[in-house]
């Protein structure tokens, strides 16, 4: 303690020396006439999630409609107009892309080292920023390294025996997360910013002056459900009214002539709680407050033709950008937009004043009015080369390889070629959970159901389909294209059947006698196609049945399935919570909803198997059609010339009738003989 | 440090100053040991510092508000206790005190708590519809949402796809997300209510402007494939499907 505190001091020393040094410190720097204005913009991005360079890295393609190198450009535009702007982050910055990742987990960035984020963040010259809920993403350790904070919670050493890392060269602020363990805040909770200005005198001459800005920031209470894993037990959130109530005071005391809120969170009216997630619209009614910079929910606000429910709202004036009468900016999400506040100030003799009728509020779009984008401002994605091609190489590293084309082009008539292996890696990551974790249940089987998502709605090349060789970590998107979770139901043999029976909607009923031909595939979407593929369950679908009679012979180790029986089933968010409204999945079976996504889960499978072949990982059919004869031709659609493909999964009477269907789409018309 | 004072950037030159002060502050602020900040006397504020606070000073006030009578202390009271796992009896028995005083919350959580069981509570599904029920009808959103799911499935009374669809309806009104998917899904499907895209759409829309993953998601997949009414629309598609990936980091709380 003695220790620390002597740091401190000496630490002070120093700082003061700086200011007084260098003429801003505020015994001297606010001596400017009574009468002097100035023109101060505030600058706001929020939710830039890592979006640096306007890139892509799953597509490994350019994107322009994301990125700062375009919003960097959009800060010099507005410094060219404003005599005066203070740049100031919303938060959510540190993690969002494939390169957040890559600097957080996968080469983990050094305590000498600066985040790529916070190093074009200092070039671009932020005075300040908040922290918002993905700041806790990856732990508090990373989150104390990158930032350069020292915390005092639970599970890290002490303070002192901490090293000091490179954070970004401005402040953050959070005042609404503490630490279990010492009760104070983990952050500090504002940061009282003296901002040099040019401003002009009563005489009509230029002057510099000082306008103290003190800056406050909230993050979502929510963290502590969302980042349970990383948070409970170390930290805690305090309600952000009472908070604003408590420190405000303070920073008017220690002169702030102006106090921005910087709340990452969104507009919500319903009666304040301590726990809400979006406080922000409670925040404004705070005394004190001068500007909000709000964040989090993705919108863009101001914007007078804004059909989002927060923004309408009493007391929200989303045309001129107040929430009961405080200015109030939100600047969209991944650099997308510049959020900006102007205010004329006249310094009064004892603080600057604000003249309101003379503050502007706007949300900035990277985008023109022609579609097109603004240039980017070339020294950004400069600064983070070395970064941004190192994330490139890793995403296009080997994890894996496989024997044998992965593809969808026949799934809907049974080759689990693409979808074997994500059950495999479904099932084996909720087994080793439940073994682990949830001791009550190790007793019953695990199971795991995936559907063929690209199943050729839109044309010939929308199928899954790697090739046969090495697998690298964007074509773990080709095998899983949603941005799922997995999840855990505990379901009965009667569920399974029930869900069985919805996904084989994906059949038309097919007509035995009928000599015409027949579309096998209905409108049902591919998607939701769900199949289990392993030898523990087998069962028929019999398209000749009308929907919800179609599921035979439904049986788990070779005997009739129990329809009390219970199980596991690996799936993923959208279906357990009710995604394309199965019978009884709706959230209430969920067993283990997992932070983990399933596209994560099946790289790392593939680096556990390294060597992906068919007889393992591609073979496994557990269902087969009823057979039966028909009088006329049943026929699907698929890419053209993929016979061989369908051969080789082993799946009997396929033909290609056509190699052009005649829907324009890239597809072949093909007939399937369900008698064989 | 002279040439940073001759910078012609102010704003590099503040942020350089600043740079200093931040790496003090942090020290002062991770070292500071300071006495707890003097209790506040509500008891939802009481009740974070008691939980997720750990703070037994806190959980002795809001014992003591408890035993004064409010209902609010007395649910805040249980929920602690229940949450910290130790005394869940008496954490039930305070919530029923408080749901008998006119606390719909405590009677929601009472339905919770009998909807999933915790330890020395075995799951209740009649017991949960009653105190779900009696919360829904004093005006609980997150009540009339489980009450939903529960008449949809059948939990503690023989389903009722109508029965399920007013209470879903009831909890949407009140702006509970995951009540707002369930009954798009309705309209959707016909399922217990007449079958309206253009109802399913604004629904969905609504629940995905509150951070609902699969709301955002089917919004992407309608996209996509030109489902609901909506036109086949791949950079909307796109939009919501790189929001899907975002809301999941932080999905819309459960009730």
């Amino acid at each position: 303690m003695t220790a620390s505190r002597h740091e401190l001091t000496t630490a002070c020393l120093i700082a003061s020396a700086l200011l007084a040094g260098c003429g801003s410190d505020s015994s001297t720097a606010t001596r400017v006439p009574t009468g002097t204005t100035a023109t101060l913009a505030l600058l706001e991005t929020t939710d830039l999630h890592t979006n640096v360079v306007s890139y892509d890295y799953f597509k490994l393609a350019e994107d322009k409609s994301l990125g700062f190198e375009r919003t960097a450009t959009l800060i010099a535009q507005a410094r060219q107009e404003f005599p005066n702007t203070l740049l100031l982050d919303n938060g959510d910055t540190i993690q969002g892309t494939a390169l957040s990742d890559y600097q957080a987990t996968v080469s983990p960035l050094s305590c000498s080292q600066t985040l790529a984020m916070y190093k074009v963040m200092n070039a671009a010259g932020y005075e300040g920023g908040g922290i918002g809920n993905h700041e806790f993403n990856y732990g508090l350790p990373f989150l104390s390294q990158v930032t350069g904070n020292r915390f005092n919670v639970a599970g890290m050493a002490e303070p002192s025996a901490q090293p000091t890392c490179k954070g970004p060269d401005f402040p953050l602020v959070l005042a609404n997360v503490n630490s279990v363990k010492s009760a104070q805040p983990l952050f500090q909770p504002y940061a009282i910013i003296a901002k040099t200005v040019t401003a002009t005198g009563p005489d009509g001459k230029a002057v510099t002056g000082t306008v103290k800005v003190g800056i406050i920031g909230f993050t979502p209470p929510a963290i502590m459900s969302w980042d349970k894993r990383w948070l409970d037990g170390k930290v805690y959130t305090v309600g952000v009214k009472e908070t604003a109530e408590k420190y405000i005071p303070e920073m008017r005391a220690k002169g702030a002539d102006l106090v921005v809120v910087i709340s990452h969170g969104g507009l919500d009216d319903s009666t304040y709680s301590p726990s809400m997630e979006n406080g922000s619209y409670h925040l404004s009614k705070v005394a004190g407050v001068d500007a909000m910079l709000i964040g989090h929910s993705h919108q863009i606000f101001p914007n007078a033709t804004s059909t989002v429910a927060q923004f309408n709202l009493p007391g929200v004036d989303k045309t001129a950008g107040t929430v009961n009468g405080v200015p109030t900016v939100m600047a969209n999400y991944w650099g997308k937009h510049l959020g900006v506040i102007k205010f004329d100030l006249t310094y009064n003799g004892k603080t600057w004043a604000i003249d309101k009728t003379k503050t502007v509020v706007q949300a900035r779009s990277a985008q023109n009015a022609d579609k097109t984008y603004v240039a980017v401002t070339p020294s950004i994605a400069a600064a983070i080369a070395s970064e941004h091609q190192a994330t490139i190489d890793y995403v296009k590293t080997p994890v894996g390889s496989t024997d044998f084309e992965m593809s969808s082009f026949f799934a809907d008539v049974g080759d689990p070629g693409a979808i074997e292996l994500v059950n495999q890696a479904q099932a084996d990551y909720v087994a080793r959970y439940v073994a682990a974790n949830l001791p009550q249940y190790a007793a019953l089987p695990v199971l795991s159901v995936s559907a063929p998502f690209k199943s050729g709605f839109a044309g010939g090349t929308d199928y899954t389909d790697v090739a046969q060789g090495n697998m690298a970590i964007n074509n773990a998107a080709d095998l899983y294209l949603y941005p799922n979770t997995v999840y855990a139901v505990k379901v009965t043999g009667a569920d399974i059947r029930n869900w069985l029976e919805t996904a084989a909607k994906r059949f038309n009923q097919i007509n035995p006698a009928l000599s015409t031909q027949q579309e096998l595939i209905s409108s049902f979407p591919g998607y939701n196609f769900d199949m289990f593929t392993s030898p523990d369950i087998r069962y028929e679908i019999d398209v000749t049945q009308p929907v919800g009679s179609r599921i035979v012979n439904l049986q788990y180790k070779g005997i009739a399935i129990d329809p009390a029986k219970e199980f596991i089933v690996a799936t993923n968010n959208y279906r357990a919570s009710g995604g394309g409204s199965f019978p009884g999945l709706d959230g209430s079976k969920t067993l283990y909803a997992s932070p983990d996504t399933n596209r994560d889960v099946l790289i790392q499978y593939i680096k556990t198997v390294k060597t992906v072949t068919r007889a393992a990982n591609g073979a496994d059919r557990s269902w087969h059609f009823t057979k039966v004869t028909t009088a006329g031709p049943v026929v699907f659609h698929s890419a053209p010339g993929k016979l061989a493909l369908a051969q080789a999964a082993g799946i009997a009477g396929i033909t290609q009738l056509q190699a052009d269907d005649g829907s324009g789409k890239s597809l072949a018309l093909y007939a399937i003989d369900l008698s064989k | 440090m002279p040439s940073i004072c001759r910078s012609n950037n102010p704003g590099r030159l503040g942020a350089a100053l600043l740079a200093g002060v931040l790496a003090l502050a942090g020290i002062a602020w991770a070292s500071r040991a300071a006495p707890p900040d003097g209790l506040p006397d509500d008891p939802l504020q009481l009740q974070v510092l008691a939980d997720a606070g750990r703070q037994d000073a806190a959980l002795a006030r809001l014992k003591a508000l408890a035993e004064g009578g409010s209902p609010l202390a007395r649910r805040a009271f249980g929920q602690v206790l229940i949450a910290r796992g130790t005394q869940v009896q008496d954490g039930l028995d305070w919530l029923r005190q408080a749901a008998d005083g006119g606390d719909a919350e405590a009677g929601f959580q009472l339905g919770k708590l009998y909807r999933s069981g915790a330890t020395g509570v075995p799951p209740n599904a009649a017991q949960a519809l009653h105190h779900f029920t009696a919360a829904a009808r004093a005006g609980h959103a997150g009540a009339a949402y489980y009450l939903g799911i529960a008449w949809r499935n059948g939990y503690g009374a023989p389903a009722d796809a109508g029965e399920a669809a007013r209470w879903f309806r009831a909890s949407a009104a009140g702006g509970v997300a995951a009540a707002q998917f369930m009954l798009a899904n309705a309209y959707r499907e016909g399922d217990g209510v007449a079958r309206d895209n253009a109802e399913a759409v604004r629904l969905y829309t609504e629940a995905a402007e509150r951070e609902h993953p699969e709301a955002i998601q089917t919004l992407a997949m309608a996209y996509t494939h030109g489902e609901l009414g909506l036109p086949q629309d791949p950079a909307q598609a796109r939009h919501y499907l790189m929001e899907t990936a975002h809301a999941l980091k932080h999905p819309a709380l459960q009730p």
